[in-house]
């Protein structure tokens, strides 16, 4: 059920937090507590107009205050949250996490429901499947990567063979989300997911999905998590579900997100086309564009970009630079390894590492921090060889002549050197730019409420990925442009000898012609 | 032209690059005003030895006198002394990134304000002096070699120099632009400076040389004043040079004729 996988780049890391002993218990902020939740996954955790929703969120706040805390709620990807939770970065994870052997050596869970699945087909047709049964031989079944519904899809492709009839094609998909909408897309005849999920994408897509048969494999829980032997946490929590149990708050609260154990999806008949028109997807696309929360993502991966544009510049400017002279000789190896390090290992790994394993060697930044370090410092590693290619390429005599007119070796650096060399390097620096506003979308790992996390929360509130995703891209290519045009003005004003070519103009130069090469 | 004391005593200069002897015990003296010529074949040590005068290479041992002063002393500053001497490179080596103007106060903005003053009205009297007053809103790239040459020497002026080295200036340049740097030579701008020339170009040295030094095998091997360089009592070395290099030049005429 909950479904989300762990991907694997976090594993490593998350082996690694496994070995180191635990944090001192408390909270990771006094007076707080502050839970980790990937809110993808109505009606559990969601964004709903700019805002977190669902039950998890209004469990959250209820078990916090039976503890006396506030609830303070840190929404991210769903593969970074065991990494932040052993980082010491959150004190739980609330994000509807089903209760798996695998989860179980890295976590410990507070249990607080248990949830069945269901199998969905879509509307629109008829279809050979009938439910969790030998109907599903030879189908193409998605279900969501690392949940139950995996397992359970495994377990009806093995009854399939024994039985002598056609395998199941077990389509893993990383996000519920993903699973319901490649379904409604035909890549998928079927698709398992949770009693709860059925109902929400039946109100969300009206006539886009069926259910089929009846609920199966009761026994899948979900839980919030926490870190091994945090025993005084788990008991508050216990403690606090008790108390709600007790006083028919939990019970509301399943009411309140139609969550109760007896209500079944399906029936409510409806085969509307579940096809948006043009004009209205257009109109969500503008809404989308100028909406509070996109206009504060874009912010956001501006600011990432140019901060770490101007740091990783000059980082790797000093690396560059470390590298000659007389200093060089002992510099030459500590950024040898530097630059091995970063330019050998993905910048998603730099970023999960600098968020979620410093703070385990006891350096913790905040997310936006992190994100900026991990970003320049890889964006610094790439930059030291663009630099170093860029003092090449001015030639020797030029420096020379400078000296021999008895320019200072400073003065000859800054007026000779310099300009010539980052006349050079301005294409390449154009093409990091334009890298770095792409990617700056992978920190959403981490929490950073960028461009691409902004969209997909809001996509997935309702199932408009066409129109989210448009306008985040609408954004990345308005910056693309910017930055573009930017480039074109700096190379005409640093080179003498495009500022006397007036055959080029700014749309010739965004638009290379064949053979262009650049 | 010559006569009175040296500007410039070299004294037993050696430079060896590993184990390779560049320049042995090099001595020479230089009078004020004069223009020495410095012939010799490739791999001799002639643009080495200029390139150790204003310390763009540190010669091993020995002394570089300038006005009595040792260059090589450990105090003095590399700086100071590439401002007193001027240099133009064979390929000339202006500033690609900068017009012709910014050419030539580039190392004046830079030098502090002794050199600040009136730079502007003494770089656009150099261009005029070279032949290129309208050239100052060009950029290298748009000027000839030989205009680029000129611009070069300009720059070199432009910080006032006592004494002005020139690594191969006729190497790269047509018969019209030497005549015209011949000309430039005798002109206020260059004629009475101190000058070293570095060259192959032997009709060019006979044209503006006061004295002639021959080196080979990273030593001088001859030197002689100009008039008696090209005459038939020269050193026995200089006259092979110079019949190698020049066979149609009068009394060192062979069998072949161009």
């Amino acid at each position: 059920m909950s479904l989300r996988d762990l991907r694997s780049f976090v594993l490593p890391l998350l082996l690694f937090g496994a070995v180191l002993p635990a944090r001192a218990e408390g909270l990771a902020v006094a007076g707080k507590l502050t839970y980790g939740t990937a809110a993808t996954f109505a009606p559990f955790e969601f964004v709903q107009n700019g805002t977190l929703t669902g039950f998890d969120i209004d469990l959250a706040q209820a078990v916090a205050g039976k503890m006396g805390v506030q609830a303070d709620a840190v929404n991210m990807e769903f593969g970074g949250l065991i990494p932040a939770l052993q980082g010491g970065r959150i004190d739980l994870i609330n994000s509807a996490m089903y209760l798996s052997p695998e989860r179980e050596q890295a976590v410990e869970f507070v249990p607080y429901m248990t949830i069945d699945n269901m199998v969905l087909v879509r509307a629109e047709g008829a279809s050979a499947i009938t439910g969790y049964d030998l109907s599903l031989c030879g189908k193409r079944i998605a279900v969501t990567l690392g949940g139950i519904e995996e397992r359970d899809a495994h377990v009806a492709d093995r009854t399939c063979r024994d039985a002598g009839r056609p395998p199941l094609t077990v389509l893993a998909y990383p996000t519920a989300q993903d699973t319901a909408l490649n379904l409604l897309q035909g890549r998928a005849d079927g698709a398992f997911t949770s009693r709860f999920g059925a109902a929400v994408l039946e109100a969300q897509v009206p006539g886009g999905y069926r259910v089929v048969g009846t609920p199966f494999g009761e026994n899948a829980r979900i839980g919030f998590a926490i870190r091994k032997g945090d025993g005084e946490l788990h008991a508050r929590l216990q403690q606090a579900l008790d108390r709600l149990h007790g006083d028919g708050t939990f019970d509301r609260l399943l009411r309140k997100w139609h969550l109760e154990a007896d209500r079944l999806p399906g029936g409510t008949g409806e085969a509307a086309r579940v096809v948006h028109p043009v004009w209205d997807g257009l109109a969500y696309i503008g809404d989308f564009v100028v909406s509070a929360p996109f206009l504060r993502g874009a912010g956001m991966t501006m600011l990432l970009t140019v901060a770490s544009l101007v740091l990783g510049s000059f980082v790797g400017v000093l690396a560059a630079l470390g590298q000659l002279g007389r200093a060089g000789r002992f510099l030459r190896g500590p950024i040898f390894l530097y630059l091995w390090l970063f330019r050998g290992t993905p910048v998603l790994l730099q970023i999960v590492f600098v968020y979620n394993v410093l703070p385990l060697l006891g350096v913790r930044l905040p997310a936006l921090t992190s994100a900026i370090v991990a970003l320049s410092l890889n964006e610094g590693a790439y930059m030291a060889e663009i630099v170093r290619s860029g003092l090449d390429a001015v030639r020797p005599g030029q420096r020379q002549a400078a000296l021999a007119l008895g320019m200072s070796p400073v003065s000859v650096f800054r007026h000779v050197v310099a300009p010539q060399a980052f006349r050079v390097v301005l294409p390449m620096l154009g093409n990091q730019v334009i890298g770095m506003l792409k990617t700056s979308s992978l920190v959403s790992v981490i929490a950073v409420q960028e461009l691409l996390l902004v969209a997909d929360q809001a996509a997935s509130a309702n199932f408009r990925y066409l129109e989210a995703l448009s306008a985040a891209a609408l954004y990345y290519l308005a910056f693309t442009t910017l930055f573009m045009l930017l480039q074109y003005r700096l190379e005409r004003y640093v080179s003498p000898r495009r500022r006397s070519d007036n055959g080029r103009g700014w749309l010739r130069h965004l638009l290379p012609a064949g053979g262009d090469v650049r | 032209m010559s006569g009175s004391a040296s500007v410039l005593s070299l004294r037993s200069l050696c430079l060896t690059i590993g184990t390779h002897r560049i320049l042995h015990d090099c001595t020479l003296d230089l009078a004020e005003g004069q223009t020495v010529v410095i012939l010799g074949p490739s791999g001799s040590g002639k643009s080495t030895l200029m390139r150790c005068l204003n310390l763009l290479l540190r010669a091993d041992s020995g002394q570089i006198l300038f006005r009595g002063r040792d260059l090589m002393a450990r105090h003095v500053s590399a700086t100071e002394v590439r401002r007193m001497i001027g240099m133009v490179f064979q390929d000339y080596c202006l500033f690609e990134h900068l017009d012709v103007r910014a050419n030539l106060l580039l190392a004046p903005r830079t030098a502090g304000a002794g050199f600040l003053a009136d730079a502007d009205a003494r770089a656009m009297n150099l261009l005029a002096a070279v032949g290129l007053a309208d050239k100052a809103d060009r950029y290298p790239h748009e000027l000839s070699g030989g205009q680029q040459q000129r611009v070069a020497i300009a720059r070199a002026l432009v910080m006032r120099p006592e004494l002005m080295l020139f690594d191969e200036p006729t190497s790269a340049l047509d018969p019209e632009s030497i005549e015209a740097l011949q000309a430039l030579f005798r002109s206020d701008a260059l004629a009475g400076m101190t000058k070293i020339i570095v060259t192959h170009d032997i009709a060019f040295a006979s044209k503006v040389a006061d004295r002639i030094v021959f080196m080979e095998g990273g030593e001088i091997v001859a030197e002689a004043a100009a008039g008696q360089a090209f005459s038939a009592d020269a050193n026995p070395r200089l006259r092979r040079f110079l019949t190698h290099a020049m066979p149609h030049a009068g009394a060192f005429s062979s069998s072949t004729d161009l």
